[in-house]
């Protein structure tokens, strides 16, 4: 289970998060949701200590910390069993796609060659790019290398993966590839936070969803309550504009 | 009446020049590989900005670049030798001021010339690898050493070797100005050897030859190792541009 509480961030005076709480048990899946600026992006890379938190407390499994006094190991222990899948990708450029997964393997979980091999091709097969494992980022099409990334993330074997607007920078044909692989780690069970905006995919597969607005959590609730009947009128100004009909069928 | 210019002596003497060789390119090596760890270090303080070794580094940055290697190499000559005194006198320590070998001032003197220069294109390299390449590596729980060394300093290899190959290029050449500091390489050995039959003129075209293949050939080494680093723009077996080419649409 992963516990996010009143959690601020501020860039030098303009504060972007204002006290976010969150909770995501074990095989649950959270889409936060949220126009651009809201703190939807800064929210996960606070999680992953890739943007230092200015306050609040972050409880993942047994080990609880505020984030003011996170030590080092706090944060490595945060890196290492959350994995981030980014917008744009972030495949080691020199890195063939199967080395990208082993990377992680080799030298966080220090596996043996073999060993780490073996699950690498598993976990590549296991989103179709079986045949593409020898590829460096540059061959690969952008939702291949989406594919990898993912990829390299689940065989860290993290508790909880982030996904941050993993298929915005998608060309739409390749965004259903994607998806679909994405909505099968969801339904193995695995914990995620995600920032989409895709609607109709956020609908789908999330059993949360939040709403973002202006660094706080205006308001959350099952897919139902908040697309079906928003409460907030932020959020109902939000979701009135975003056409849940005009999204791409997976 | 002798000949003007014995075109055969050029060829010659070649032999006997390369003799000197190895301690040519031992200092241009050895020089090299000091310049680099200094580099890398003052790179990594101007990036991390270290505050106090900041402005030390600035310094040393902006003197060395500031004042001809021929100044440097006579000053680390002399300077030495007189910092080993003060020591000796401030701590009553008895180090033997004359044994040190003259390639140390050498070296010394080289390594941070060379260092200066390099820093700056180390940190630029540095500074050009994509934020994201060193996100992705920590959010998979690299450390940043692992990060470092498995990321970032590889990915700043490809863009660095140029200018890092040039200052090599340079080093070897630079190497030709050690006689100062009473080593005798190649120019050295060759200006005393010239010095006995007067032939002057042809000793330097010999050399000149000689640093000329040298620097060919290491280019040529070098834009090897470049397109080695270069490993993903190699073509992979199989791959199909057109394929690719419609996959992308």
């Amino acid at each position: 289970m992963i516990k996010v509480q009143g959690l601020k961030k501020w860039f030098s005076s303009n504060q972007v998060l204002k006290g976010v709480d969150l909770t995501v048990a074990d095989g649950g899946v959270l889409a936060v949701i949220g126009a651009s600026g809201s703190g939807k992006s800064t929210l996960l890379r606070c999680i992953d200590f890739l943007e230092t938190p200015s306050e609040g407390r972050i409880t993942l499994d047994e080990v609880s910390f505020d984030v003011k006094k996170a030590r080092k190991q706090d944060v490595q222990y945060m890196r290492r069993h959350t994995a981030m899948v980014f917008q744009l990708f972030n495949l080691f450029k020199y890195k063939t796609a199967l080395e990208n997964v082993t990377e992680g393997l080799l030298v966080v979980k220090k596996m043996t060659r073999t060993q780490a091999v073996q699950l690498a091709e598993y976990q590549l097969e296991q989103v179709g790019l079986s045949d593409r494992m020898a590829y460096y980022p540059n061959q690969l099409s952008g939702g291949q290398q989406q594919r990898v990334a993912i990829a390299r993330a689940l065989a860290m074997d993290p508790k909880v993966i982030l996904l941050d607007e993993p298929t915005s920078a998608l060309d739409p044909e390749m965004i259903a590839d994607v998806l679909s692989v994405i909505q099968r780690v969801a339904k193995s069970g695995r914990t995620m936070i995600l920032v989409s905006h895709e609607m109709h995919f956020v609908y789908d597969i999330s059993d949360r969803v939040m709403f973002l607005d202006d660094g706080l959590a205006l308001e959350e609730g099952t897919p139902q309550e908040v697309f079906g009947a928003p409460k907030h009128e932020r959020t109902q100004q939000f979701i009135s504009r975003v056409n849940l009909n005009n999204n791409y069928v997976i | 009446m002798t000949v003007l210019f014995d075109f055969k002596l050029v060829f010659t003497q070649i032999p006997r020049i390369l003799r000197y060789l190895p301690i040519t390119l031992e200092i241009a090596a050895a020089s090299t590989v000091f310049s680099l760890i200094i580099g890398f270090l003052v790179a990594l303080i101007k990036i991390k900005k270290i505050r106090a070794l900041s402005q030390i580094v600035s310094f040393y940055v902006s003197f060395t670049r500031g004042t001809p290697i021929i100044v440097q190499l006579y000053t680390t000559y002399y300077g030495i030798p007189m910092i080993l005194q003060y020591i000796n006198r401030r701590y009553g320590l008895n180090l033997n001021v004359n044994g040190i070998p003259p390639i140390v001032f050498a070296l010394v003197a080289l390594a941070l010339n060379d260092g200066a220069y390099t820093s700056e294109s180390i940190r630029a390299a540095i500074l050009s690898v994509e934020k994201g390449q060193m996100e992705a590596a920590q959010s998979i729980g690299m450390t940043t050493f692992q990060t470092l060394k498995r990321i970032i300093v590889p990915e700043a290899l490809v863009v660095a070797l140029p200018s890092l190959g040039n200052a090599f290029i340079g080093m070897i050449k630079g190497t030709s100005l050690v006689f100062t500091c009473a080593v005798v390489e190649m120019t050295a050995a060759g200006r005393m050897m010239a010095s006995r039959n007067f032939r002057y003129f042809e000793m330097y075209v010999s050399l000149a030859v000689i640093y000329w293949v040298i620097t060919m050939v290491v280019s040529r080494l070098l834009l090897l190792w470049e397109k080695k680093l270069k490993c993903n723009e190699r073509q992979v077996p199989g791959l199909d541009q057109s394929a690719r080419a419609q996959e992308m649409v």
